[in-house]
């Protein structure tokens, strides 16, 4: 460091050495140090900025102002509101997926009310056993219900046996019912005396009466069918609508079925009715 | 400040309260003429920010100047960026910087001699002979040298003799 850098120094820390150094014409000139004195002096001068605000009240409220909810609450709603999100989501996913596995996957009573045609009956193009597919389906959605008179399908069923008592003779026997008559017949019967037990109706119940006696008198006929009830057993004709569904299944392919009827599909919803709800 | 790093809050007021007038007058010796105080308060702020940081060797006042120095710095690139200008280096920038109303009475001449310094040499003479930091202090702040400093202390000085010396010249 220089002579006259200690003289600078001293000046700008003030240091009374300054007094001594100046005294050296050769190392500082007395006017440069006087001049030098004298910037500081006029520097130092200058009037104080006084702050116009308390700064430090400011900054002690910025850095520890309270949000205006605690950070646990805040928190807390960002973790409701992903929670809700996803929730919302996966809702919306499922409610995009949810159509089309609604119309594969319908329920079998569903099915059997889509194909019932306007007059009340159940047909198969192929086979002339209106009466009997009818009797078939009435007894599926009879199945499982409580008061099925008042449930969903209660038009469904109701349209159904006003078919069947249309179309019952005099003697209680159906002409549309060609093969397996007497069989046809006892599940004739059995659908009507279901549908009287919920309904409570004279009329129904006397349909099924009649319907019975025809049965009597084919079996006199033709021979008993197979699995002749003792009385009105319900049980025994959901099992002969089992086997004959397994029967018919076995001697239509899923295609010509479509082609030529709904007896297989008819026979199909009645199966897993009985089977859902198999006691 | 150790006080503070271990989140007493209370001795960082003191701290301000003790710091808030040089820091302001910092600012607007440097020409913040409007804006000493909000840089005043934005410095404090980051000191608080960077307390976990603070290393007790290097001082108290070091860290202030250099975060004050960075605080200006970087609301004149604010500054730059509103009027829409290139910004090339902080040098550019401190140019840019407005100038305070002129006012008579006592002090102006010197406020006008500082204000014929480059910003380089402004920042020194603010620094050591209105703010009293020592010349490691002020190389560190500025990342220069000790000898650049006292350079640019000896450069400042007699930009500034010379001013007056003009200055007085007039007037006679």
């Amino acid at each position: 460091m220089t002579d006259k850098d200690k003289i600078l120094d001293a000046l700008l820390e003030e240091d009374s050495s300054v007094q001594f150094l100046s005294a050296e014409p050769d190392e500082a000139p007395a006017n440069e140090i006087s001049e030098t004195r004298t910037v500081v002096r006029k520097l130092r001068a200058l009037p104080e900025k006084q702050p116009e605000r308390d700064i430090a009240n400011d900054v002690m409220q910025e850095l520890f102002r309270q949000p205006a909810c605690p950070v646990w609450l805040r928190a807390a709603a960002i973790l409701v509101a992903v929670f809700g999100l996803s929730v919302a989501g996966y809702r919306w996913m499922q409610s995009s997926a949810q159509p089309q596995t609604a119309q594969t996957i319908k329920s079998p009573k569903a099915v059997l009310a889509e194909l019932q045609s306007p007059d009340g009956a159940w047909r198969d193009r192929q086979f002339d056993n209106d009466a009997r597919l009818t009797a078939v389906a009435l007894l599926a959605l009879l199945k499982g219900e409580d008061h099925p008179m008042s449930g969903p399908y209660a038009d469904v069923i109701r349209a159904g046996t006003t078919y069947l008592m249309a179309q019952q003779k005099n003697n209680g026997c159906y002409d549309s019912v060609k093969d397996h008559p007497a069989m046809s017949h006892a599940l004739i019967a059995m659908a009507l005396h279901e549908a009287s037990r919920y309904k409570n109706e004279q009329e129904l119940a006397e349909a099924a009466e009649r319907a019975r006696a025809c049965e009597v008198l084919l079996e006199r006929k033709e021979g008993a069918w197979a699995y002749r009830p003792a009385g009105y057993d319900i049980r025994a004709a959901h099992l002969v609508i089992e086997q004959a569904g397994r029967y018919y299944q076995t001697r239509t392919s899923k295609q010509n079925d479509v082609e030529k009827g709904a007896g297989g599909q008819i026979y199909t919803a009645a199966m897993e009715i009985l089977a859902r709800h198999r006691s | 400040m150790k006080r503070v790093s271990k989140g007493d809050s209370g001795a960082f007021r003191v701290l301000v309260e003790r710091h808030q007038n040089s820091l302001v007058n910092f600012f607007y010796r440097m020409g913040a003429y409007n804006h000493a105080e909000d840089y005043a308060q934005e410095t404090f702020v980051r000191v608080y920010r960077y307390r976990k940081k603070y290393r007790p060797q290097e001082g108290f006042r070091r860290l202030l100047y250099t975060v004050a120095r960075h605080v200006r710095i970087d609301e004149l690139r604010k500054f730059k960026r509103y009027e829409d200008r290139v910004l090339v280096d902080s040098e550019d920038v401190l140019k840019a910087q407005p100038q305070p109303a002129k006012k008579p009475g006592a002090g102006l001449d010197a406020e006008t001699a500082l204000q014929q310094l480059s910003p380089k040499l402004r920042e020194v003479i603010v620094m050591k002979v209105l703010q009293g930091l020592q010349y490691n202090e002020i190389a560190d702040i500025l990342e220069i040298p000790e000898g650049t400093v006292k350079s640019r202390i000896h450069i400042a000085m007699d930009q500034l003799r010379e001013f007056f010396r003009k200055d007085e010249a007039h007037d006679g």
